[in-house]
């Protein structure tokens, strides 16, 4: 375990007298007294269309606070102090509220559905608020609304269902990271993740990964099952984040669990297998086309025609190898020897339910989710544990705990010369795979793919417990006061050994052994104040939360090992260590207000201040004001009564948020060791001070407008927001060479991000026996660097940061075509000096979308239903790496394989819609056909628009009916058939349009190297409750 | 009972607040605040390692460049090119910023270790760890100049984010003048002898003889060659190959060393596949032949290896230690016998007799047959071009070949028969990285790039 050091300089105050003030006042408030009866009402709810009984229905008596919840069958029983008649309220989520006189038992009470679910309570960071009275942007998922395709983690799963949430999958492998923009890129290394919040616990989103797996990162949110949701919460706007402070810019997104409820127990068991297979794979020349294409690379660069590289193998010259003729050439495929079509299982079994007093949610899972790719797996075991206990009417408490373990097992795919694809895709094709000897040939660059598959031994597992605790206490009525405690505790191993029949295992086995620990603790402090008056009604919250985070691992790595045999590190005849420590703590104080004046208008108010350890001295305390209001027109006197346009809201608000996620201890200058000469230790000076070090601020507006029509079967809402960030963070902020340090933490320039969301739901048939609902959403986001003290080019240099344009642009020579007469790239010279140089590169677009969205629908009928979502991108662009070395024009030689396409390129005056002619050499303008081995200046012929329209799920259901379940026993039983990403439309010449192969580094987004595509899976599931 | 609980709860709010006023103020533990770091002797000499640390990342790829950009090496993925030319993208690896780093440790050594307080520190140690930090910071310039020309000269340590802003480019000249004022001062300083892995006098005086070789100075050449060659500590060992194969040999005059455990990677980029390498660099072909020629590379064709399935192949095992511990071989005794024949031929009292001897010497260590004859016909210009040659074959994979021919004028005609383009003078000095001219506004890249 990773304890609190003791030498820390600073350790957790944990104030004691704080507990036992609490332990008191829990004791002292728990007494009850024993009620009177005086009437006992019994009854059942049923739903006014469907006749269905409805559980979990909440009746209230009005006047008192006494309430009571209905069984699955739609009973109730209500034995109170009052006499008969009196008033009942029935509220139940997602239908109208009813208020109704009960005079003598027992009756039947139905209810009507109301789809626009106006006055569902949405919770808003620390309060709760009718989705009414909202004066923010947001938007809600329900667990059970989530995608039926097998992601592992839930924010996959929400793709093309929040408008402004933009999700891509970085890569076909499960359990690896997805990219997440909640209204665009507000920040650079600031982070710009949303925050995600899991039933109050704030949890890291960023990975503890050390292996280098070729860009590939894995999902820290897969620890965590996609079973046990009950919704998603997006807080968008900054008046419903600022209350998160220095962590709320990027958005928040509130995860609930699924808790137990007044009900008998409840047994849910689940069960989804299925297949998974990838298509539309790269295609390859044939052995004797690349000879060829080499060939005639090599005399056009000036090669001497009787040096060719496949030249009769007993043509000896002082030149290089001679690999005999192209028409001697065979043809290996390596590719299809990585796939396979992968077999998913996952089960999940819960028991929930409760009394009066408490409840339960117990759930587990297993799943097993192979990728298409071999060498890579994911399994989950999770466990979950909610229990809420009410000591008396004034005082609950609760807690929330989930633990899981993650195994993986991994390859290293995208980038650098022992990777997976680089052994399968780019070895040429007319490389042998094994020697004459029937030994495994290795490629002087890459592995032999048959030698990785057998050999690899990569794994790793995370291990992760999530907790909370909580009382609630109700001093008065109208007063609550909450505290909350909570810990998100990380290990992440990984260990990998490459043997010595992989060239990353040379000279004898090299072996790395990772372990990475990461606790975060947090206390929340919260009073919340509501009254309600006839006039109006007033919210007022007040907070404190306390964050600290220790983070700590250690590496070793070994080499020299006796034999393949021995993995273990401690057989090594090299062994090397290293250790890592870092801490970061931040202290919050908060409040707000919101009042509510006679449900026409809305005001609130939210302030933040917060000291963080990681800001520069001078900067500790950020300080987040926000401020939204909300205009309920439909219930102004002057707002004609019509049920075509029944509801007509306005909202606007302002808001500041922050952002602090760059490194612990950035602004303090450092010298570190470690930096050794033989055997001499040696300490190096490691990072520049920078005092100056300020917050990451962002101040956004957001205007909404909220309709609902058509006799309540159309809703829609629209936002309009407008972000601007200054004191842009730059974890690598480039300096001059000449100081010795290659960059710094640095607030370095200014961002903006505006944009437009829409959303509409439509009851398109609603009637007894069918249903048909469509959801669509469509978002906008336009991102611009406003300021930046200069453009930087960060990991690859076809990627840049420039003011005027969007974040991660592509940097290239705009080709504008090919001579026909020579067989020469034409480049756009931009400065007209007759010469392409860099300065003639152009900024020509990013990977975020003009628009984006989704469309779903769902559709019952009798037993049936049917669930699908197509999501859409349109104006996004890709950097197609891939093909960049694939269609190399035959100038890599025996470096690389080739692609089909190259095929057709420049062979004689008059060629036109052509590849330029086979040549590396430099044109009289200074530009290149194509690039050698070594060179980077890049052609925008590899940026593609990779638009697309993908259908992403499509689910079939059938529940057996009531009267079958009923006799079996059973309160529900659902088979579904899942079909995930069948069918998608594109232009993008690669195999998939949502690649993003190097998520590690910042400035690169949009880049497709050796991006594994996401498969087409085929999914049957199983869900009964008992 | 209600007010009970209201005080309570105002009393923990109070207790929570006034129980964090320092919980912010944390401190790393992975590394230590940049004032005070260097404060005694054993923390002055890990500043010290420290500089040597960046040198074993640094010369790698100063070593790289240097012999890629020549015609003895080239990559094995483009054969085609055995000259490539550059420009600001793709500079041919060339390192940048690694000298400064190794500058700015140096700074901070010359600062702040004469400031250092400590009774275990002597005189003599203080000076001759300041002396080093010298010789490193003279020795990272002369590479700095040698890639492209006159640089940005900084001699204070970097404490602050603007403490360089506004520095421009120096000339050659006085980048030069700032390589001879460290070596000078690393001379007066330095008192060490006999550690090869670290700068010692003679390391001074061997990189000062390359230097006025450099700068044309040439009896400071021969007498300062003189030094280290009249030494006895030093000397030619044979057979050829034990100066690799062996560690800090006496033929090492300063060699940057390895250990298992602080191992270098570069065995990969030059052993064959077969050996478990990458064969990222071989040899060029007609350098081979040389090589394998008894009449020219003699002994010295066993530094290459034959391939057994490409037999056209061979592979160089001067780096070729497997398990990283191969040194990189910066000066030795070999290069100071060819720059005192060269300076001794081209002074201007030109002494063939004593160039001769100096070349025969490195000829017959490598088992040379027929050696070089001379006799009353060979002009000052054979002499030249046997050094040359010698140079080119002894030196082969030790990143001197494209100075060499750089410095003696005979670039346009040598390289640029593999690449017209290294016609042009511009070519003769790599372009500054592209990326490094973007991040600083005084930096002016090199004209023609």
């Amino acid at each position: 375990m990773l304890a609190i050091r003791q030498d820390r300089r600073i350790k957790l105050k944990i104030p004691l007298g704080l507990i036992a003030v609490m332990l008191w006042s829990i004791v002292t408030i728990a007494q009850e007294t024993t009620p009177l009866i005086n009437s006992r009402l019994d009854g059942v709810i049923l739903d006014s269309i469907t006749k269905e009984p409805l559980g979990e229905v909440t009746l209230r008596l009005e006047g008192v606070t006494h309430s009571t919840k209905t069984d699955d069958d739609g009973k109730f029983q209500f034995i109170t102090g009052q006499k008969f008649p009196y008033t009942i309220i029935i509220s139940y989520v997602g239908y109208k509220t009813k208020t109704i006189v009960a005079n003598g038992s027992p009756i039947t009470i139905l209810l009507e559905r109301d789809d626009s679910a106006i006055d569902e309570v949405e919770i808003v960071g620390y309060t709760k608020v009718k989705r009414s009275a909202l004066t923010s942007s947001m938007s809600v998922v329900k667990g059970k609304d989530l995608s039926q395709a097998p992601y592992t983690s839930v924010i996959e799963k929400l793709q093309g269902q929040v408008p402004g949430l933009l999700i891509t999958n970085d890569s076909g492998t499960p359990g690896t990271s997805v990219l997440v923009r909640l209204r665009g890129t507000n920040s650079v290394n600031g982070g710009n993740e949303p925050l995600y919040v899991v039933d109050d616990v704030i949890i890291n989103s960023d990975n503890l990964q050390g292996l280098n797996l070729g860009g590939q990162l894995v999902n820290p949110l897969s620890d965590i099952s996609t079973n046990d949701i009950e919704s998603i919460t997006v807080l968008k706007d900054a008046n419903a984040t600022a209350v998160y402070g220095s962590r709320g810019a990027n958005g928040v997104i509130l995860i609930k669990t699924n808790r137990g409820s007044n009900r008998k127990p409840r047994v849910n068991f689940g069960l989804q297998t299925g297949t998974s297979k990838t298509r539309n794979l790269w295609e390859l020349v044939t052995g004797e086309e690349h000879a060829n294409l080499v060939n005639e690379a090599f005399v056009n660069n000036g090669g001497l025609y009787e040096n060719r590289p496949f030249r009769p193998v007993n043509e000896s010259t002082t030149a290089f190898p001679a690999w005999g003729l192209p028409e001697e050439q065979e043809t290996y495929d390596r590719l299809s020897a990585i796939w396979r079509t992968a077999v998913l299982q996952r089960y999940n079994l819960s028991v929930s339910g409760g009394n009066v007093n408490s409840n339960f949610y117990i759930g587990g899972e297993y799943l097993n989710q192979p990728s298409t790719v071999k060498e890579q797996d994911f399994s989950r075991y999770s466990f979950r544990v909610n229990l809420d206990h009410k000591l008396s009417d004034r005082l609950k408490i609760g807690t929330s705990n989930n633990i899981s373990t993650t195994p993986r097992k991994l390859i290293r795919v995208g980038d650098g010369g022992t990777g997976l694809f680089q052994a399968a895709l780019h070895t040429p094709t007319f490389y042998p795979i094994f020697d004459e000897n029937g030994q495994y040939n290795t490629h002087f660059t890459f592995e032999n793919v048959y030698a990785m598959l057998e050999n690899t031994d990569t794994e790793s597992n995370s291990i992760r417990s999530l907790n909370n605790v909580f009382a609630e206490i109700k001093i008065i009525p109208s007063l609550t006061f909450k505290s909350s405690w909570s810990s998100d505790y990380n290990i992440y191993k990984e260990h990998s050994y490459f043997s010595t029949k992989l060239v990353a295992g040379q000279p004898a086995g090299n072996a790395t052994y990772n372990n990475t620990e990461r606790l975060t603790l947090s206390a929340d402090q919260l009073l919340n104040y509501n009254v309600s008056t006839i006039s109006g009604d007033l919210a007022v919250f007040l907070g404190n939360s306390y964050q600290f985070t220790d983070k700590g691992g250690h590496t070793i790595t070994g080499s020299q090992f006796p034999s393949d045999q021995h993995r273990q590190i401690v057989s090594a005849g090299v062994r090397n260590g290293t250790t890592t420590a870092s801490s970061a703590s931040l202290l919050s104080f908060f409040g707000g207000i919101n009042y509510s004046y006679k449900d026409r208008y809305v005001i609130d108010g939210t302030f933040r201040s917060d000291g963080s350890s990681r800001i520069g001295k001078d900067h500790r305390w950020g300080h987040f004001p926000a401020a939204g209001f909300n205009w309920r027109v439909s219930n102004e006197e002057f707002f004609p009564k019509s049920d075509n346009f029944s509801e007509l809201r306005l909202k606007a608000s302002w808001g500041l948020t922050g952002n602090a996620a760059v490194d612990d201890f950035q602004s303090l200058g450092l010298w570190s060791g470690g930096s050794n000469y033989g055997d001499n230790v040696g300490i190096v000076p490691s990072q520049m001070a920078n005092a100056d070090l300020k917050w990451e601020k962002t101040r956004q507006w957001n205007f909404g407008l909220t309709g609902v029509l058509l006799n309540q079967r159309l809703d829609f809402e629209i936002n309009y927001y407008d972000k601007y960030t200054k004191d842009l963070l730059l974890s690598s902020f480039p300096v001059q060479d000449i100081t010795g340090f290659s960059s710094i933490t640095y607030n370095a320039g200014e961002i903006s991000n505006k944009g437009i969301e829409f959303i509409a739901n439509s009851d398109n048939l609603k009637s007894k026996h069918i249903s048909w609902r469509t959801t669509f959403t469509i978002s906008r986001n336009t991102n611009k660097v406003e300021k930046l003290l200069q453009p930087i080019t960060g990991g690859y240099r076809q990627f840049r940061l420039e003011e005027g344009h969007a974040i991660s642009s592509i940097w290239v020579h705009k080709q504008l075509g090919v001579d026909p007469q020579t067989g020469n790239v034409i480049y756009e010279d931009v400065d007209g000096d007759g010469q392409i140089t860099q300065e003639d590169r152009q900024l020509l677009g990013s990977v975020w979308p003009d628009f984006e969205g989704g469309l779903r629908n769902s559709i019952t009928y009798k037993s049936f239903d049917i669930n699908a979502n197509i999501t859409y991108r349109w104006g996004n662009r890709l950097y197609n790496y891939t093909k960049y070395f694939l269609e190399s024009g035959g100038v890599r030689g025996t470096e690389r394989a080739i692609q089909k396409s190259q095929l057709n390129y420049w062979k004689q005056p008059g060629d036109i819609n052509v590849l330029p002619r086979l040549s590396s050499t430099t044109n009289p303008d200074g530009s290149r056909n194509y690039e050698p081995a070594s060179a980077n200046s890049y052609s925008s012929r590899f940026l593609e628009d990779a638009s697309f329209i993908r259908l992403k799920d499509i689910t079939v259901g059938y529940s057996l009916p009531s009267r079958i379940t009923r006799t079996i026993g059973v309160n529900q039983a659902k088979a579904t058939f899942t079909a995930a990403n069948l069918i998608t439309i594109t232009k993008y010449s690669g195999p998939d349009p949502e690649a993003n192969s190097a998520s590690d580094r910042a400035l690169v987004q949009g880049m497709d190297f050796n991006s594994v595509p996401q498969p087409i899976s085929f999914l049957f599931g199983l869900n009964i409750t008992l | 009972m209600r007010y009970q609980s209201k005080i309570y709860l105002l009393l923990i709010m109070l207790i929570w607040t006034t129980s964090c006023s320092d919980l912010l103020d944390l401190q790393p533990e992975a590394s230590v605040s940049d004032e005070g770091v260097i404060s005694d002797k054993k923390t002055s000499l890990a500043a010290l390692y420290g500089i040597y640390d960046n040198i074993q990342n640094s010369y790698t790829p100063t070593l790289t460049a240097f012999n890629l950009a020549g015609d003895n090496v080239i990559s094995y993925a483009t054969p085609t090119i055995i000259v490539p030319d550059r420009n600001a993208e793709d500079n041919g690896g060339a390192p940048f910023a690694a000298f400064y780093v190794t500058i700015n440790r140096a700074n901070f050594i010359i600062k702040r270790v004469p400031e250092v307080v400590d009774n275990q520190l002597t005189d003599a140690e203080r000076d001759q760890i300041v002396g080093e930090a010298y010789f490193l910071r003279a020795f990272a310039y002369f590479d700095l100049a040698r890639f492209y020309g006159g640089v940005q000269i900084v001699t204070e340590p970097t404490e602050r984010i603007d403490t360089h802003k506004g520095t421009k480019r120096s000339t050659l000249a006085e980048t030069y003048n700032q390589v001879l004022a460290d070596l000078d001062k690393a001379e007066e300083l330095i008192s060490g002898e006999t550690d090869r892995s670290r700068a010692t006098k003679f390391a001074v005086y061997a990189l000062k003889a390359r230097f006025f070789l450099y700068t044309e100075q040439w009896e400071q050449a021969e007498e300062y060659a003189s030094k280290t060659i009249s030494n006895s500590n030093f000397s030619l060992v044979k057979p050829f190959t034990t100066f690799f194969t062996d560690r800090l040999s006496k033929e090492s005059i300063f060699e940057v060393v390895y250990t298992a455990v602080d191992a270098s990677t570069y065995w990969r980029s030059w052993l064959s596949t077969e050996d478990g390498g990458n064969q990222t660099y071989v040899p060029e072909p007609s350098l081979i032949a040389d090589l394998l020629d008894p009449a020219k590379g003699g002994a010295r064709k066993n530094i290459l290896k034959q391939s057994v399935q490409e037999p056209e192949l061979y592979a160089v095992q001067l780096y070729g230690k497997k398990d990283g511990t191969s040194s990189l071989f910066a000066l030795r005794i070999a290069e100071q016998y060819l720059i005192r024949a060269e300076a001794r031929t081209k002074k201007s009292n030109p002494d063939i007799e004593g160039a001769v001897s100096d070349l025969l010497e490195v000829q017959s260590r490598a088992e040379v047959t027929p050696l070089f004859t001379h006799n009353a016909v060979t002009t000052v210009e054979d002499v030249l071009v046997a050094i040359e040659e010698e140079r080119r074959l002894e030196l082969a994979f030790e990143g001197h070949r494209f100075t060499d021919l750089i410095r003696t004028n005979r670039a346009a005609e040598v390289l640029g028969s593999y690449n017209p383009l290294l016609k042009e003078p511009y070519q003769w000095v790599f372009p500054i990285p592209a990326s490094s001219v973007e991040k600083d506004p005084d930096l002016e890249q090199n004209k023609g790039y």
